[in-house]
């Protein structure tokens, strides 16, 4: 798989290049300048994003709440001048139409009365609160078989415009637990039986306490939102903000995977409301790869108790941290950790540990063995993804540890502060990359077996590769400050070839949506 | 609260004789909520869960439940003596079953199926529930 882009130009392999031309002057003039983008490049290469849009990402905007009521509003008067009604009417009505206004106006002009009538409002002809007439004599609330008097009727009693009369207290106590407890807004009916009749926004602020009208509104904003396809929460906790994205209709979400970034510096999927990116993933398959995951339970808690056997002297190992490349305390035994064989084959010749052979240790007319195998295949792949995401579970320690380490260089070194970074700038695209290779493997268990599978895989195992390769750069020792000067560049290379790698593959995956390239093998 | 409702079987029906105990329930936010109807003992019909748990949309708050049906469709002043009262609305759901909406299989395969057996069934059900 060859990348064509044009923005690929910096060097990762020519590490003595900028050993040279580093040095502290040039460093300080760097830090503000983006003007020389050669020069910049080579200290941290390609750790920037690329700013310009490609064509399987989304344009999306922030909003907050404020934004989402004055939308709100501004549709209502929109419709309340159109069709000459009342605001609140305008927002059942539009409630009614899930704020398609269109469809609202077409109706309405149909048949008024009808339209009204089904967004449960009264008929123009009908009398309003005000024009109702009062009961002559005494009145029984019908809920509650309070008598009142025909004096304190208009005081403590109230019937909206299908003339339904209850007490006051009964209309309060109802509204407040429709809302407080069953979180009900937009759509809380006339406590008549079969009274479809909606209670309006200034009913509901004359009955209930000014806490309660709040949550109204708050519910109300909750199901706009929820009503509107092209909006959506921030999930992440305490985070107010709401995202809209006009680009990732449901049927676009076979196509793309529209990751967006909110105000509150998190990101989450558009499509399903992932707290996170799952790129390359499209949502149907992440769901379906969390539900089997969730299904086969038992396995997967047996499988991600944390610890392996040392393939020699069957000591029990857990990973704590660190990289694949594992050394067993008691027999010396050198293994990676993903798949268990010995490291030397891994260090130099061809690196076998991330796909899955279906075709080897399968015997066709073996039933049992085939069953086996496809729990052993889903397996490998669930392995390979709890391994990822095990590893994410590590990233606080992780930067911590490579926080020492800056320090250790800062000392033994005499080197800035700022010239030390490239160690974080480091761990941010290993953490990115591991991120991204947790679900290539959600991705590849779904795949079918074909040519562009095996290139797929070709990426993913080149940047398993390089990641791997740069979580071992990240967890050597420091020794002296020739070995520091080393090392730095060996990272910063390393660094910017992860990102490389990570950009190739999202960006010949996420394109390959677009050109229709994926099969998906997908179990009924 | 806790109400323990006798349901007379309406007169000419194959349920006429019998009287069904129905404990009601009536949570704290009644009337804004329904009380949870319930057959003690649990009663053979296609819409009764095999709990005794009535299931009738006037009885469901996401459904038809209204606080104004306390009063007007649910009771009725006693007729069997003081704490009885009548469910106007289970009463009519004994002789007139919604089969869209099964809740225990036995009743509704044999209402189903085998009408005849079905009727000599609540026949028996309304003597072996005949008030003593």
């Amino acid at each position: 798989m060859s990348s064509d882009g044009d923005n690929d130009d910096f060097v990762y392999d020519d590490e003595y290049e900028y050993d040279d031309g580093f040095d502290q002057d040039e460093e300080a003039d760097e830090i503000d300048s983006t003007s020389e983008p050669d020069v910049y490049d080579a200290l941290s290469p390609a750790i920037e994003e690329a700013p310009q849009k490609k064509p399987y990402d989304v344009t999306w905007k922030v909003k907050t709440l404020q934004e989402i009521i004055d939308m709100q509003n501004k549709e209502i008067k929109k419709i309340q001048s159109v069709l000459e009604v009342p605001p609140s009417s305008a927002a059942v009505l539009l409630r009614h139409y899930a704020w398609n206004s269109e469809k609202l106006q077409e109706q309405f002009w149909n048949d008024p009365a009808t339209a009204l009538q089904e967004a449960g409002l009264s008929p123009p002809s009908s009398p309003t609160t005000s024009t109702q007439p009062l009961p002559s004599g005494p009145f029984e609330c019908p809920v509650c078989c309070m008598d009142y008097d025909a004096a304190s009727l208009e005081k403590n009693t109230y019937a909206m415009g299908c003339g339904h009369r209850f007490c006051k207290d009964c209309w309060t106590e109802y509204l407040t637990g429709k809302i407080k407890a069953e979180g009900e807004s937009g759509n809380i009916q006339c406590m008549e039986d079969g009274c479809s009749r909606i209670v309006r926004e200034e009913v509901i602020d004359e009955m209930v306490a000014a806490d309660v009208f709040k949550k109204y509104h708050n519910l109300l904003n909750a199901a706009f939102v929820a009503d509107s396809p092209n909006l959506r929460w921030c999930p992440h906790p305490d985070c107010q903000y709401i995202i809209e994205c006009n680009q990732a209709p449901t049927r676009m979400l076979d196509q793309l995977v529209p990751t967006v970034e909110c105000k509150c510096g998190n990101e989450l999927c558009f499509g399903c409301g992932h707290p996170a990116s799952h790129r390359p993933v499209l949502c149907r398959v992440v769901k379906m790869w969390e539900k089997k995951c969730a299904d086969d339970s038992e396995t997967a808690n047996w499988l991600q108790a944390n610890t392996k056997e040392c393939g020699k002297c069957n000591s029990t190992i857990e990973k704590n941290g660190g990289c694949n490349h594992m050394t067993c305390k008691k027999c010396k035994w050198e293994f990676c950790w993903v798949c268990m064989g010995p490291w030397s084959e891994h260090g130099t010749s061809w690196y076998q540990c991330n796909r899955f052979d279906e075709k080897s240790g399968v015997d066709a007319r073996d039933t049992q063995a085939k069953s086996r195998a496809s729990l052993d295949r889903y397996l490998h792949y669930f392995n390979r993804w709890a391994n990822h995401e095990h590893s994410a579970k590590l990233d606080a320690e992780f930067y911590k540890k490579t926080e020492k380490k800056m320090e250790q260089m800062q000392n033994s070194g005499n080197l800035s502060w700022i010239e030390v970074q490239f160690a974080k700038q480091a761990v941010d695209v290993v953490i990115k990359a591991r991120i991204t290779l947790k679900w290539s493997y959600c991705m590849a268990f779904y795949l079918k077996r074909n040519n562009m599978t095996e290139l797929f895989e070709d990426n993913q195992r080149d940047l398993e590769r390089a990641v791997e390769n740069l979580g071992y750069l990240l967890e050597q020792n420091i020794i002296d400050t020739d070995s520091i000067a080393k090392l730095r560049s060996d990272i910063t290379n390393q660094a910017a070839y992860v990102q490389k790698r990570h950009d190739i593959l999202m960006d010949d995956t996420l394109k390959g949506y677009l050109e229709r390239r994926w099969e998906f093998a997908i179990p009924t | 609260m806790l109400w323990e409702v006798g349901i007379p079987g309406k007169a000419g029906t194959n349920w006429d004789g019998g009287l069904y105990k129905v404990m009601m329930t009536f949570p704290d936010d009644f009337p804004t909520k329904p009380p949870k109807c319930k057959f003690d003992p649990p009663l053979f019909h296609p819409n009764v869960y095999p709990s005794g748990t009535i299931c009738l949309s006037i009885l469901d708050e996401e459904k038809n439940w209204k606080p104004s049906i306390t009063v007007k469709q649910l009771t009725r002043p006693p007729v069997y003596g003081v704490g009885f009262k009548i469910c106007l609305g289970v009463q009519d759901l004994l002789d007139h079953p919604n089969i869209s909406d099964p809740a225990q299989i036995d009743a509704y395969q044999m209402f189903k199926n085998d009408r005849t057996a079905y009727d000599k069934r609540i026949k028996q059900q309304a003597i072996e529930r005949r008030p003593k």
